[in-house]
C-alpha cells in the first residue's frame, strides 16, 4: 500500500520536473510556446464541455457563445471602465454562468437533437449581437486589452502567461474531477445513461442538467476571458459556430466522460490543425475528411486508442501464457 | 481490421505530431544560430504570407496568393534577389483573428521569415500587430481599412491604397451626380462597417441627407425586405458597401425590385465577378478603387499592369478576377525591391529601406517616407456603363453631351 | 411594396422549404439529423452550372441530371457513412458530427473543383422579368416557388399513395414491427436521405440563375431550412413547408419594416421561443426528453 503511495508520489515528481525541463528547454521557442497556450485554452473549455456533454449527456453545438461572454466581459470591462483583472476575470466567469442558466432552463427539457439546435441557435445570436452592437464595437472588435498581472508580476510574454496558463489547467481539472467524483457528478451520469430512471430514483433531473451548463459555461468563459488577455485583441469572427465545432470536435476526438480525453483532444485538434496549414486552400478539406475517418474508425477518441493497445497487449500476454502451457 | 485501422490511424497522427515537431526542431537549431550571430547566412530569402484561404473570403486570398506566387516566380526565374532565391510560405488565417495569432507567429518564430506579406483582413492585420512589432519583422499587409496605418506601429506598411481615399472618393462620387437623399445597404463585415462608418462622417460636411440605412449578413442571399425598404424611401441614390459576393445578388435584386437610380459602391466593385453575376444590373454603378482590371489586355491602363496581366494570363490561364492579385503582386515586387536596397536582411535595416523605397508598380508609385505605414495614394473613380468600367469623368462628360 | 415582400417571402420561404423537407424526412424515417443540406444545395448549384453552363446541355436536362446525381449521391452518403456509423453501433451525436464533417468538405471540395468566384449561371428564360400584380419579378424566381410546390405535392402523394412511401412511413413509426413485415427498414431510410439530397441540390440548380453560384451560397440558407423545419415542427413534411414559409415571411417582413440589423436575431429568436413555448413546433413533434 504504502509502495504505491511512493510510486505515485515519484511518478508526480518526475513529471513535475519533466515538464519544467520542457518548459525551460521551450523557453525561447515562441511559436511553439505560442501555441501551447492556446492548447492549454482549449484544454480548460473542452473539459468545461465533457462535463456537459461527456458527463451529463447534454450536448452544446453553441460553446462559443460562452467562450465570447468571458472573452467581451474581461476586454470591456478592461479597457472601458479600466478596472482591475482581478475583478475583471471573476467578473467575466459569472457573465457566462449566468448566460450559461439562462441558455439551460429552456435546454435542459429538451432531447439531445434540439439541444444541439438550440444551442446553435444561441450561438447565432449572440454572434449577431457582438457583430452589430455598439457596446462591443461591433466588427471592429475591441483591441488593446491590458495584460494580466499578478502582483505586479506582468504576463507579458508568452513563457510567463504558460506557466500561469499550466497552473490554471491544473486548478481546472483538480475542479473538474472534485464535481465529477462528487455526489453531483454522479447524478450527472444517472441522467447521462437514462434521465427518466435518474427523475425515478428522487434526482432533480432539472436542478443538475442546469448545474451541469453553469459549470461547463464558467470554464469555456474562463478560456475565453484567457484568450482576450493573451491576445489583447477580440473581434465577432473568433466566436462564430466553426469555434464550437471545433470544440466538440476536440472533445469527440480526444474521447469524453473522462479525465485525459479532454486533453488529448484538445492537443491532438489543435497540433493537427496546424500541420495541416502546410496544404493552403486544401487544407478545410482534409480536416473534414480527418473528422470522417475519425468517427469511422476511432468511435471512441484517441483515449479509445489506448485501450485497444491495451488490449492488443493483454491479447499477446494471454497467447505467451499459452505457449508456455 | 478495425484494430489495424486504429492503429494505422494513431499511426499517422504520430507522424503528424512528429512532423510538427521536426519542424519546430528545425527551427530550434536556426533560432539558436540566428541568437548567437545575427547575421545568419542561408541561401534563400524566406517570405511569409497569411490570408484567408478557404471560407467565405477565400477569393480575395487565393487571389492575392497567386499575385504573390507570379511575383516570386518572376524574381526567381530572374535569378533572385541579390543572388537568393525567394520561398514563400503561405498559411491561411480563415479570415479568423485566432488562427492569425498562430500563423504570424509561426511565420516570425519559427519559419524565421525575412518579411511577411499580410492578410487581406485588416482585422487579422490588426491582431497581429504586436507579434510583428515585438519580432521587428517588416510586414507589407493588404486589407484597405483605415485603422492599422497611422497607428503608431513601426513594421507594419500597406501595399495598397488606404480605403480612405477611396471612402473619400466615394462622397465625391455622390456630390458630383448631386445627390441629396441617400440610402445605404451595408454588410456586417468589419471593412464594411468601418468604411461606411467614415464614408457617414465625410457627408455630414455635405447636403446629402442620410434618410435610411439598412444591412445584412455576410453570406445573406436575399435582400427582398432591404430593399423594399429602400425603394419606399424616395432616394435618388443608393451607397451599396459590402463583398465582392453580395455585390452581383445585390444589383440584381435592386434592378428587378424597380430601382432605376444609380448605386454607389466600395472598391470591391472592381472585381470581374460583380458584372458577370449581376449583367445589365450593373449599369449605372458608380465606385471609386485603387485598380480596376480591364476586360481585355490590350484595355490595361499603363504599361506595369498590361505586363502583369500578359504574365498572369500565362501562368494561370486567365485573367485576375479580383484586384487583390494586384496587391499581392505589388506589395512582393515592393519587398524585392526593399531586400536589394536594405543594408542587411534584419528588419530594422528592412525598415529604412522600404521609407526610402523607389518603387513603381501596378497601383502607381509607391512613398513611404512619411513613415505613416501608408505609400501609395490617389483613387480612381469608375462608372459601369453597357457592361464595362468606364473612367467616370468620360461617363460624366458623355451624360453631359446628351 | 407589399406584393414584392410577398413574392419574396414566398421565394426564399419555398427554398427554405425544400431543405426542411429534408430534414424533417431523414428525422421522421430514420430519427437521425443532418447538418449537410445547405452545403448539398451548395453542390446542386455548381452541377447545374457544370451541366449547363460549362457543358451547354439544355436546362431542363441539366437540371434532371443534377437531380439524379444528387439522389445517387444522397444514397452513397446513408450507406457509406451514415449506416456504417449506425452499424458500428454510433450514437446520434456521431452522426450529427459526421454530418458536419461532410458539410466542411463539399464547399472546400468545390472551392478545389470550381474555384472560390462567384459565378453566374446565364437566364433560362428570355426575358429578364415578368409583372405580377405590378411587382417585377424574374421568371426564374416563380420556377423556384412552382417546381417547389411541385415537389411538395408530388412527396406528399408518393408518400400516402405509393407502396414504398407507406412502408417508408411505417418504418419511421415502428422500424422493429415494420422490418417484421418485410419491409427493407435501412432501404428506405436510405431512400430518404436520396430524397433530401435530391430536393437540396434540385433547388440549388433553379437558385443559379437567381442568386449566383458560390461555394458559400448554402451556409445561412442550411441553417434557416433546419429552423424553419423545427418551427413547422420537426420530422413532419407540412410542418416542414409551412414552418419554412413562415420563417420566409417573417424574415422578409421584418427587414421590410421594422429592423434589417436584427433581421435574422429575430429569426433565431423566434426559433428559440417556439422551442421553449412551443417545442413539438406548429405541427407537434416529439422533442422532450422523457416523453
Amino acid at each position: 500500500m504504502q509502495q504505491t503511495k511512493k510510486k505515485k508520489i515519484l511518478t508526480a515528481v518526475v513529471c513535475l520536473v519533466l515538464l519544467i525541463a520542457a518548459l525551460m528547454a521551450l523557453r525561447n521557442q515562441q511559436y511553439i510556446l505560442t501555441l501551447l497556450n492556446f492548447v492549454c485554452m482549449y484544454m480548460i473549455s473542452v473539459s468545461g464541455l465533457d462535463v456537459l456533454f461527456g458527463y451529463s449527456g447534454q450536448i452544446s453545438l453553441g460553446h462559443a457563445a460562452f467562450y465570447a461572454a468571458g472573452a467581451y466581459t474581461t476586454a470591456l470591462l478592461t479597457t472601458k471602465l479600466g478596472l482591475s483583472v482581478w475583478l475583471t476575470i471573476p467578473a467575466a466567469c459569472v457573465v457566462s454562468l449566468i448566460l450559461g442558466i439562462v441558455v439551460a432552463l429552456p435546454a435542459s427539457k429538451l432531447i439531445h437533437h434540439f439541444l444541439a439546435l438550440l444551442t446553435i441557435s444561441v450561438g447565432q445570436l449572440v454572434y449577431i449581437v457582438l457583430s452589430r452592437a455598439e457596446f462591443t464595437n461591433a466588427m471592429a472588435g475591441v483591441s488593446r486589452i491590458p495584460n494580466i498581472s499578478i502582483f505586479g508580476f506582468e504576463l507579458d510574454n508568452n513563457f510567463r502567461f504558460l506557466i500561469f496558463m499550466i497552473v490554471m489547467v491544473a486548478l481546472f481539472l483538480v475542479i473538474k474531477q472534485r464535481i465529477v467524483n462528487s455526489r453531483v457528478g454522479r447524478a450527472f451520469l444517472a441522467i447521462r445513461e437514462n434521465p427518466v430512471a435518474a427523475g425515478g430514483i428522487g434526482i432533480n433531473v432539472q436542478k443538475y442538467k442546469v448545474m451541469a451548463f453553469a459549470i461547463s459555461a464558467v470554464f469555456t468563459g474562463f478560456a475565453g476571458a484567457m484568450y482576450a488577455h493573451f491576445v489583447g485583441f477580440i473581434s465577432p469572427e473568433t466566436f462564430n459556430t466553426s469555434q464550437s465545432v471545433m470544440f466538440m470536435t476536440m472533445l469527440l476526438f480526444g474521447g469524453m466522460g473522462n479525465f485525459a480525453g479532454p486533453l488529448i483532444g484538445a492537443a491532438v485538434i489543435s497540433v493537427l490543425n496546424e500541420s495541416l496549414q502546410v496544404l493552403g486552400s486544401y487544407r478545410m478539406l482534409v480536416y473534414g475528411a480527418f473528422i470522417l475517418v475519425v468517427l469511422l474508425f476511432l468511435p471512441r477518441g484517441i483515449s479509445g486508442i489506448i485501450d485497444i493497445i491495451r488490449e492488443l497487449l493483454h491479447r499477446r500476454k494471454g497467447a505467451n501464457h499459452a505457449d508456455a502451457a | 481490421m478495425k484494430k489495424m485501422l486504429s492503429l494505422l490511424l494513431t499511426l499517422v497522427l504520430a507522424l503528424s505530431l512528429v512532423g510538427c515537431s521536426g519542424s519546430s526542431g528545425d527551427s530550434g537549431a536556426t533560432d539558436t544560430d540566428s541568437d548567437s550571430s545575427t547575421t545568419e547566412e542561408s541561401d534563400v530569402i524566406k517570405v511569409g504570407l497569411y490570408t484567408p484561404l478557404t471560407g467565405t473570403s477565400a477569393l480575395v486570398g487565393t487571389q492575392e496568393q497567386m499575385g504573390v506566387d507570379l511575383a516570386v516566380k518572376q524574381l526567381n526565374e530572374a535569378g533572385g534577389v541579390n543572388g537568393k532565391q525567394i520561398e514563400v510560405i503561405a498559411y491561411d488565417d480563415q479570415f479568423n483573428a485566432e488562427t492569425a495569432v498562430k500563423v504570424v507567429t509561426r511565420l516570425t518564430q519559427t519559419d524565421n521569415v525575412d518579411a511577411i506579406i499580410g492578410s487581406m483582413s485588416s482585422a487579422n492585420i490588426l491582431a497581429t500587430a504586436d507579434i510583428v512589432e515585438e519580432a521587428q519583422v517588416l510586414e507589407i499587409g493588404c486589407g484597405t481599412s483605415p485603422t492599422w496605418t497611422n497607428a503608431g506601429y513601426e513594421y507594419v506598411f500597406r501595399g495598397t491604397q488606404n480605403a480612405a481615399s477611396f471612402n473619400t472618393g466615394i462622397v465625391e462620387l455622390m456630390t458630383s451626380m448631386g445627390v441629396t437623399r441617400l440610402g445605404t445597404m451595408v454588410s456586417s463585415t468589419e471593412y464594411a462597417t468601418t468604411g461606411w462608418a467614415e464614408v457617414k462622417e465625410q457627408l455630414a460636411d455635405t447636403d446629402i441627407e442620410i434618410v435610411l440605412e439598412t444591412d445584412y449578413m455576410a453570406g445573406d442571399t436575399d435582400f427582398t425586405g432591404q430593399i423594399t425598404r429602400l425603394l419606399n424611401a424616395d432616394l435618388d441614390g443608393i451607397l451599396l458597401y459590402g463583398a465582392t459576393e453580395d455585390y452581383g445578388i445585390e444589383c440584381k435584386q435592386l434592378r428587378q425590385l424597380g430601382y432605376d437610380g444609380y448605386i454607389y459602391g466600395s472598391e470591391t466593385f472592381a472585381a470581374t465577378d460583380v458584372r458577370e453575376v449581376a449583367g445589365d444590373a450593373a449599369n449605372g454603378v458608380l465606385f471609386a478603387c485603387g485598380y480596376v482590371i480591364p476586360d481585355a489586355i490590350e484595355d490595361a491602363a499603363t504599361e506595369e499592369e498590361k505586363a502583369f496581366l500578359e504574365a498572369f494570363v500565362e501562368e494561370y490561364g486567365e485573367m485576375p478576377v479580383s484586384d487583390t492579385a494586384y496587391r499581392g503582386y505589388d506589395s512582393m515586387m515592393l519587398l524585392a525591391k526593399v531586400f536589394e536596397t536594405a543594408e542587411s536582411m534584419e528588419g530594422p535595416d528592412l525598415r529604412e529601406a522600404l521609407l526610402n523605397v523607389d518603387y513603381t508598380g501596378i497601383g502607381g508609385k509607391f512613398d513611404y517616407s512619411d513613415g505613416s505605414g501608408d505609400g501609395l495614394e490617389g483613387c480612381n473613380l469608375y462608372a459601369i456603363v453597357d457592361g464595362k468600367n468606364v473612367p467616370f469623368e468620360t461617363f460624366l462628360a458623355d451624360l453631359n453631351n446628351q | 411594396m407589399i406584393v414584392n415582400l410577398i413574392i419574396g417571402s414566398l421565394m426564399i420561404g419555398s427554398v427554405y422549404g425544400m431543405l426542411a423537407l429534408g430534414y424533417s424526412l431523414i428525422y421522421s424515417a430514420s430519427g437521425l439529423m443532418t447538418f449537410t443540406q445547405g452545403q448539398l444545395l451548395m453542390l446542386g448549384a455548381f452541377l447545374g452550372l457544370q451541366f449547363y453552363k460549362n457543358m451547354g446541355m439544355p436546362f431542363v436536362v441539366a437540371f434532371l441530371l443534377t437531380v439524379v446525381i444528387m439522389f445517387l449521391l444522397g444514397l452513397a452518403l446513408e450507406k457509406f457513412l451514415i449506416r456504417v456509423l449506425l452499424n458500428k453501433g454510433a450514437t446520434s451525436i456521431y452522426i450529427v458530427l459526421s454530418t458536419i464533417g461532410v458539410s466542411i468538405i463539399l464547399p472546400n471540395l468545390a472551392q478545389a473543383i470550381w474555384g472560390s468566384q462567384t459565378q453566374q449561371m446565364p437566364s433560362i428564360f428570355s426575358t429578364t422579368t415578368v409583372e405580377i400584380f405590378g411587382a417585377h419579378v424574374q421568371p426564374e424566381s416563380i420556377l423556384v416557388m412552382v417546381v417547389g410546390f411541385a415537389a411538395m405535392i408530388l412527396l406528399h402523394l408518393f408518400m400516402t399513395k405509393s407502396r414504398f412511401g407507406i412502408s417508408m412511413r411505417a418504418a419511421a413509426m415502428d422500424p422493429l414491427a415494420a422490418s417484421s413485415l418485410g419491409i427493407n427498414v435501412s432501404r428506405t431510410t436510405g431512400l430518404t436521405w436520396a430524397i433530401a439530397a435530391a430536393l437540396a441540390g434540385g433547388i440549388g440548380a433553379l437558385m443559379g440563375p437567381v442568386y449566383g453560384v458560390s461555394t458559400t451560397m448554402g451556409d445561412i440558407i442550411g441553417n434557416k431550412g433546419f429552423a424553419g423545419a423545427v418551427i413547422g415542427g420537426y420530422g413532419n413534411m407540412y410542418g416542414a413547408i409551412v414552418g419554412s414559409l413562415l420563417l420566409g415571411f417573417i424574415e422578409t417582413f421584418v427587414a421590410g419594416y421594422l429592423t434589417t440589423t436584427y433581421k435574422d436575431f429575430v429569426s433565431f429568436f423566434l426559433l428559440i421561443i417556439v422551442m421553449i413555448f412551443l417545442p413539438r413546433g406548429l405541427f407537434k413533434a416529439k422533442v422532450y426528453d422523457s416523453d
